[in-house]
């Protein structure tokens, strides 16, 4: 049964993604032609004088795990360019502000956009196919927080979490519980309250002792502590395959919150890496497709609201 | 949706993937009856491969009191409860696994535990069931109808897994030398659908590293032929490692794990109903009641518990029991030796490990130490 809601919502969706939509000015976006830079700044005035879409969003639910329901309705997009980079602007209503990976039960919002690596192709809409990758622009308000405030780290979750100690970080507690650090089995010296264990940032730490954070120790992207933006550049030919690029690319962004809002600029180079989206030529017409995630609800991974309409037409104004 | 076999269920199930069973699977035995929630094994674990940041409240090994002790709080119940009722029909079970009957937009049954259900390991330890009700109780007959047992959890890694067919991005994987289901440190995402989708609860989230992370069976010591942390450490020597025969048509009567399993029948698997083919096997506890056993371990407990009562007269079975914890080598083979009234164990080349008295010798003390002069008795 799945399978054939599967396939019938997969027929539905290239229906909407043929290109006789590609030139409908109601389902369009038109990146409009600035002179200077790209803005990062989503309250710049530039965008004031952009035109706006308004994307529906729908629940994805054609693999699981997926959303039974739709979290987010619609997103608002507007888009410059400056023949040397594009961005985005991406508005949507979220009431919660989820900015934290930093505990087991809380998911972050996010949003992506995605385009297919070789303009002209036209990848399949759920993350592209082995002959016709994608690339996809991945903020996240975690990160964003990372960026804003530093790596989020336990001590930044539970403010008032304590912990005895740490084996690898030598740092151990007295009979009266105050912390002190050991060394060669001899007590070292009293530590102060201030640099316990647990204040420690892991960024601090020695390789050895980064040994004791695995997803660190394998450089799992994940676990990053020297990130310089809030956003990640990732290439998929398929459910399952998302995988972030080996060597970053020049795409960046920036989100606030506004009013119950989220306003997140995402800017890419029009000609980028060999593994990212080009937007050079044919003829000023591209395709792109978003996804938003609202973490209060568990939204995270697959189970994620869509653009529902398929590819969206995306037309670089000359 | 694949259909494979579940011999614990006696029938075929659904599951994401084709059935694989391992070259062999390496399986841990539990005897309930003698566990005292020390928790050595727990800390033996913990210090060996969770003491860092992110990991404060991830206790790969736990012990928890039952039926009111839990770790991560009501893991057990929350489960059974979105199973609803289930039946079972004699030694096939008739309900549905945590594979079956899903939602549309799910891979497997589960839910996301709380934060703070992990704040409390063992909530509502040492409370038995039939606790006093009125004052006096304690104190009315011989015999009295409160139990209470404990249960030591590890990850099980299971014939088919639920972390790994809930993993959309197939980070989790279970090696075809010994069955140990690992979750890629590279690959994971964190997106914690194994944690949803563990009906055990041993898939956990690094809070600092924002990966999930999982027992890995202590595999650098599996690999030299060496039992893991948690069953080495065991003071109460009430657990033992052993590799499984996983092709059932090719059961060895003298290896521990398929005599447990598969000959005797005494060792059963945990919450077999959830449809993961678990590979711990537990020796209920003989003392408590049949009807929550039963719930807990499937059909075979009073035929285990009628095996564990007739252990002193069973000597092959005495000799696989008394083997827990004698030695930290994987015993491939076992018997018992009817000269010596030795269980003894042997390696894959047939080399002695280990041998084991079945009657431990009795020595009678005398009461006055000739050499000390002191008295060695306090019933003077």
């Amino acid at each position: 049964m799945k399978i054939f809601v599967g396939i019938a919502a997969m027929c539905l969706m290239a229906s909407f993604a043929t290109p006789s939509l590609a030139h409908d000015d109601t389902a369009e976006i038109k990146s409009k032609a600035i002179t200077g830079e790209v803005p990062l700044d989503p309250n710049s005035d530039v965008w004031n004088d952009a035109k706006y879409l308004i994307v529906g969003m729908g629940p994805q639910n054609l693999v699981a795990p997926g959303l039974a329901k739709g979290t987010v309705s619609s997103v608002k997009v507007k888009s410059v360019h400056n023949g040397k980079d594009i961005a985005f602007l991406l508005e949507w209503y979220d009431p919660t502000e989820d900015d934290t990976e930093t505990m087991m039960n809380k998911f972050s919002d996010a949003v992506a956009m995605m385009f297919p690596v070789k303009p002209g192709t036209e990848p399949t809409y759920m993350m592209g196919d082995p002959d016709n990758p994608v690339e996809i622009i991945y903020w996240k308000a975690a990160w964003q927080k990372d960026i804003d405030k530093g790596y989020q780290d336990v001590r930044d979750a539970y403010p008032n979490y304590n912990y005895d100690t740490y084996p690898m970080l030598n740092n151990m507690i007295d009979a009266r519980g105050n912390p002190i650090e050991v060394k060669d089995g001899e007590i070292y010296k009293p530590v102060a309250p201030e640099d316990r264990a647990i204040n420690t940032p892991i960024g601090k730490y020695t390789d050895a002792q980064k040994g004791y954070l695995p997803g660190l120790a394998v450089n799992n992207p994940r676990s990053r502590i020297d990130r310089t933006k809030p956003v990640e550049e990732l290439n998929a030919i398929g459910f399952g395959t998302l995988t972030t690029e080996a060597v970053e690319g020049h795409a960046n962004g920036k989100g606030i919150r506004s009013f119950g809002y989220w306003k997140i600029v995402l800017t890419h180079p029009l000609k980028g890496e060999v593994q990212d989206a080009s937007f050079i030529g044919n003829n000023g017409h591209f395709m792109t497709a978003i996804a938003v995630w609202d973490g209060d609800k568990g939204n995270r991974g697959g189970r994620k609201n869509f653009s529902n309409g398929g590819w969206i037409p995306l037309w670089l104004e000359p | 949706m694949a259909t494979v076999r579940n011999w614990q269920l006696g029938r075929d199930m659904e599951y994401p993937y084709e059935g694989n069973r391992p070259k062999r699977q390496i399986t841990m035995f539990f005897d309930l009856n003698k566990c005292i929630a020390c928790q050595t094994c727990t800390m033996a674990c913990k210090t060996t491969w969770t003491s860092g940041k992110g990991q404060e409240a991830v206790f790969w090994n736990n012990v928890e009191s039952k039926p009111y002790g839990f770790y991560p709080l009501a893991w057990d119940v929350k489960i059974l409860d979105i199973l609803g009722s289930q039946p079972w029909s004699g030694s096939t079970y008739k309900g549905k696994t945590i594979f079956e009957d899903t939602a549309m937009e799910e891979k497997v049954r589960g839910f996301l535990p709380d934060e703070l259900d992990y704040m409390s390991p063992n909530l509502g330890e040492d409370e038995a069931i039939g606790i006093q009700t009125t004052e006096g109780d304690y104190i009315k007959g011989p015999t009295h109808k409160n139990w209470g047992f404990y249960l030591p959890r590890i990850c099980n890694h299971c014939t088919y897994p639920g972390c790994l067919a809930a993993c959309p991005r197939k980070a989790i994987y279970k090696r075809q030398d010994d069955g140990i289901v690992l979750i890629d440190q590279s690959k994971c995402r964190g997106y914690r659908e194994c944690v949803k989708a563990c009906p055990y609860k041993k898939a956990f989230y690094n809070n600092t590293t924002r990966v999930s992370e999982k027992c890995i069976s202590c595999y650098p010591k599996i690999e030299k032929g060496e039992m893991s942390q948690c069953v080495t450490n065991c003071i109460g020597r009430i657990r033992i490692q052993a590799y499984k025969s996983t092709d059932l048509a090719k059961i060895r009567k003298n290896n521990v794990a398929d005599f447990l399993v598969h000959v005797r029948k005494i060792a059963l698997p945990l919450y077999p109903q959830f449809g993961t083919e678990p590979n711990n096997y537990y020796i209920p506890p003989i003392h408590v009641d049949l009807a929550y056993l039963t719930q807990m371990f499937g059909p075979g407990v009073e035929n285990a518990i009628k095996q564990y009562r007739n252990a002193g007269n069973d000597k092959e079975l005495l000799s696989a029991l008394i083997l827990f914890g004698n030695t930290e080598k994987i015993s491939d083979t076992f018997k018992y030796d009817e000269k010596t009234d030795e269980a003894v164990s042997y390696d894959a080349e047939g080399k002695e490990i280990v041998r084991v008295p079945c009657t431990e010798p009795i020595y009678i003390r005398k009461v006055l130490n000739a050499k000390s002069g002191a008295f060695l008795t306090n019933n003077s």
